[in-house]
């Protein structure tokens, strides 16, 4: 049976564009016609750029009948987070504050979608400046988890899980703070990879925390996942965070299956904490059972106090995001909604001892990370300790992130990826998180790869949304 | 929380907002109170005992040209 266009891998619909079987107007047209069919009760965009669509749509099939290629990325669609700036379309950050805010120059990653020959279809839901949210008090409404639309989707780049669940788009781009990127990711059941701090360029990105941002993507697969940070990955000379590391090619090593492979299990980190449930521990067993059978080697290793990494991630993100808002906080604390002023109002009290005893414990925690990984080739651990709650779950102030253990590796820039496992009895999505040595994501996407096929995700049905059979 | 002690700690979160140069509407004090209270629980683990020699991971490092 014929997949339908929205299902079509990025590396399938590039085969038959290439082919002349399929155009990307048509693409376009189909991923077009699903906003309009989901975009009023999931919310995933909250600005569909239908013209430039077609207009990038239009332009990737004049030049690739012309015999001009991009690469593989060429007439696909995707979707930004609206934290990333496009010239000359909005970029609000889904606040108040920035509404009817037009950039003149696209960020980095915008621009490198672009020349690639995608086909933008528009800027998506995220929380308040990457950290407010899920809310009901902003400008536009939060996105809707696509596997049960009561539920969260996790955030901030709730707009880039959502609309990949929801099966408009592969890829989109997201950021991550303490989680943004991985989180959305194990709640909407897709990939979602944190590069390596400084691999992917934040230039022109809203920042919420300067030395804890990365910005990477989201996607259906691992392999569209290898394909989009192709494109993202890379040295940016006027992004002071960026670093200057040679970009493999992160399909090569794809298919190379896990045998021989060390992965250790920072088994503390999980499965003490109170919030685990029996589905998301034993997804996680049943992963790390799959990887032992297919060759891998698997230890539990002991790392400290998942805790201690994400009190330290969380003074230097109060600091760091404080200080950025601390003008409008003075002068608009009502235009911004009530739970970014929650998270970030506490930012006001920490002390200049805090703050330089967070970094010093940010060395510290960084070089244990390395010394595991000096002899474990990635680590495996939880990403999400349970299935995505209710949106209209009582959320606790102080739990920005909870129950997702992500932070650790914004404090410590490692790259992080989320991969997803199968389904609880909920039908909501479960998932592992992966964590590389510094600039190894290939190693990532290689053992992702492995647990995409061994756990049989690549073969469950995504959701239908409305209207559809 | 001993009653003492919420006041102490209401205290010194409206002298930190005051200096921060912030005006926060009552109907949220309340909500922000426990966000604080927490964080300074949370942030007692990090003034634990360290090396001395443990620098802070972003120290400033000259490069030349930059």
């Amino acid at each position: 049976m014929s997949a339908a266009l929205h299902d079509l891998s990025v590396a399938e619909a590039g085969r038959r564009l290439r082919a002349g079987t399929l155009t990307a107007t048509a693409l376009a047209e189909a991923a077009l016609a699903r906003i309009a069919a989901c975009n009023a009760h999931l919310h995933p965009f909250i600005l569909v750029t239908k013209e430039r669509a077609l207009a990038d749509a239009a332009r990737a099939d004049a030049e690739l009948s012309a015999g001009t290629d991009r690469g593989p990325f060429h007439g696909i669609p995707y979707a930004l987070k609206d934290i990333y700036d496009t010239a000359g379309i909005a970029t609000t950050c889904h606040s108040r504050l920035r509404l009817g805010h037009i950039p003149k120059a696209d960020s980095v990653v915008a621009a490198r979608f672009a020349a690639a020959g995608g086909v933008l279809l528009g800027k998506l839901a995220t929380h308040e400046f990457a950290i407010g949210g899920p809310s009901f008090d902003l400008p536009f409404p939060p996105a809707r988890n696509p596997w049960n639309p009561d539920h969260f989707t996790g955030g901030s780049s709730s707009g880039s899980g959502a609309a990949i669940a929801a099966r408009i788009v592969r890829v989109a781009s997201g950021s991550d703070t303490g989680g943004s990127i991985r989180g959305p990711a194990a709640y909407c059941g897709t990939v979602g990879l944190k590069p390596t701090y400084g691999r992917v360029s934040r230039r022109g990105v809203f920042p919420l925390s300067y030395t804890l941002d990365h910005c990477g993507p989201l996607a259906r697969s691992v392999e569209d996942t290898a394909i989009a940070m192709q494109l993202m990955a890379g040295h940016d000379p006027e992004d002071p965070g960026s670093a200057d590391v040679p970009v493999p090619d992160y399909r090569a090593g794809l298919e190379a299956g896990v045998r021989g492979l060390r992965i250790g299990v920072p088994r503390a980190f999980f499965a003490t904490a109170p919030a685990l449930t029996d589905e998301a521990g034993a997804a996680i067993d049943r992963t790390l059972s799959l990887l032992r059978d297919a060759g891998a080697e698997v230890a539990d290793i002991t790392l400290p106090d998942q805790a201690l990494f994400a009190v330290a991630n969380r003074v230097i993100l109060l600091a760091e995001g404080f200080a950025i808002h601390e003008p409008d906080f003075r002068t608009r604390l009502l235009d911004y909604g009530r739970k970014t002023v929650e998270r970030l109002i506490p930012g006001a009290a920490i002390t200049s001892a805090d703050l330089v005893q967070a970094g010093r414990v940010r060395r510290m925690l960084a070089d244990d990370i390395n010394r595991a990984l000096g002899s474990h080739d990635a680590l495996l651990t939880a990403c999400s300790l349970a299935p995505a709650p209710r949106l209209d779950q009582p959320a606790d102030p102080r739990a920005a992130y909870s129950p997702l253990q992500l932070g650790a590796f914004n404090l410590t820039g490692h790259p992080a990826m989320s991969v997803p496992v199968g389904l609880a009895a909920a039908g909501l999505p479960l998932s592992v998180q992966l964590v590389g040595r510094p600039f190894d994501e290939a190693m990532l996407l290689r053992i992702g790869r492995a647990i995409e096929r061994l756990s049989g995700w690549e073969d469950v049905p995504f959701p239908a949304i409305s209207g559809e059979g | 929380m001993a009653e003492a002690d919420e006041a102490r700690l209401a205290r010194e979160f409206d002298a930190l907002m005051a200096r921060a140069g912030l005006t926060i509407p009552e109907e949220r004090r309340a909500e922000l109170l426990i966000a604080f209270a927490d964080l300074r629980t949370e942030i007692a683990r990090l003034h634990e005992a360290l090396p001395p020699t443990l620098e802070p991971a972003a120290v400033y490092r000259v490069e030349r040209g930059r």
